[in-house]
């Protein structure tokens, strides 16, 4: 007997009859028969072990939480769009007051020193940048920009946001079933 | 959901398979039906998913964790990843496909190993030996091989548990876990072997990956 069955092909052996080499080498490998008949057994006891089914109260507790963990998560995404409006309004406003009313630059070029952060310097945009995707492109420069940005806000930036802001604050305890 | 359906969702009736199968292989009408609402902002037709789901989600963690709290913390955090990605369900597999890859995907972050498992397999088994496991009363038996499912590697077990309880197909669980088909049956033969280990012959639990 040069190689025993391989794994994936005992498992065929035990969803349909063997044919052919699987067939020949079973019959001549009580080694391969041991395996596979050993599989078989284990495969009966896991599909004999039910899982405990919890009470009606329990699927009534847990379908609660579930709306209530999903009310949250929409709440906090409202906080995040607030967040970032605010965020883009406190930049725009910092770019105004460096740059004057004129056309703004695409990167504000601040003297050394200035007390005012650069925008690549402001803590308050990391939270912004953490956010996948958003790290190349916040359009942070010009007043017609930060206007579509915060329009096109969509539901998954703003989730996104959402659970970022909600890292930043202690979870609140879910209640137990 | 307060935005519009990203994605339109397939006719059902060009997906059905022709054959009764034991598991909707397409996407059911009234899961459909639940899935537009939610995405014109109903949030009880997501309750109604919920409803239809919940106990198979929930045996997925459960016999991932073989805890009841942490299966039901964990099936609560997949329909809340569920609600949030509806946007993106293509609708051309099942929901209940879909909804198991993100169970599979929960259990497989699951790192918290918050306690230890709840039931841990009884040092007395191997003393009988193999026909031990045969003559114990049906739920202890079954509270046995609970324990030990708790106990595979990781892929292995969640493999184990779509393919055997939740009758997931090859594809559809090598879809879930990233995997191939070839794969998945060479990890549910191991997860067999290993199973059998774990109740017959190693209570320390030493099992091959
Ligand atoms: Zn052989």
């Amino acid at each position: 007997m040069s190689e025993h069955l391989r794994e994936e092909v005992l498992w065929e052996a035990m969803e349909a009859e063997p044919e052919g080499a699987t067939a020949a080498h079973l019959a001549g490998c009580a080694d391969c028969r041991r395996r596979l008949e050993e599989a078989k057994e284990a495969l009966a006891w896991a599909r004999d072990a039910s899982v405990p089914e919890p009470s009606p109260l329990f699927w009534q507790g847990f379908r609660r939480n579930v709306s209530r963990r999903i009310e949250q998560r929409e709440r906090w995404a409202m906080v995040g769009r607030v967040a970032a409006v605010t965020a883009l309004a406190a930049t725009l406003l910092v770019a105004v007051r460096v740059n004057g009313p004129g056309p703004i630059p695409a990167e504000p070029a601040l003297p050394a020193w200035s007390a005012l952060p650069a925008v690549e310097d402001d803590t308050g945009l990391d939270l912004l940048r953490e956010l996948e995707g958003w790290s190349s492109d916040l359009p942070l420069v010009a007043a017609s920009d930060v206007t579509s940005a915060v329009i096109e806000l969509d539901d998954e930036q703003g989730a996104l946001l959402a659970d970022a802001v909600e890292r930043e604050f202690a979870h609140p305890e879910e209640e137990d079933l | 959901m307060s935005v519009a359906a990203a994605f339109p969702l397939p006719d059902h009736r060009a997906m059905q398979e022709t054959a009764p199968a034991p598991r909707a292989r397409g996407l059911r009408d009234d899961d459909r039906a639940a899935i537009e609402a939610c995405r014109r902002g109903e949030r009880e037709a997501f309750d109604r998913l919920v409803e239809r789901y919940q106990r198979d989600v929930y045996r997925i963690c459960y016999r991932y964790v073989n805890d009841h709290h942490d299966a039901s913390d964990m099936a609560q955090e997949v329909f809340l990843r569920a609600y949030k990605a509806l946007d993106r369900f293509r609708g051309d597999s099942a929901f209940s496909t879909w909804l198991f890859r993100i169970a599979v995907n929960t259990c497989l972050n699951f790192r918290a190993a918050r306690k230890p498992p709840a039931e841990e397999l009884s040092e007395t088994l191997p003393a009988g030996g193999e026909g031990a496991l045969s003559r114990l009363e049906n739920a202890e038996r079954a509270r046995q091989v609970r324990a030990a499912l708790a106990r595979l590697p990781e892929k292995q077990r969640a493999t184990l548990i779509l393919k055997t309880y939740h009758e997931l197909s090859h594809e559809e669980v090598a879809q879930a876990l990233g995997s191939t088909v070839g794969t998945v049956k060479a990890n549910l033969f191991h997860a067999l072997q290993n199973l059998r280990k774990l109740l017959v012959q190693a209570p320390a639990g030493e099992v091959r990956s």
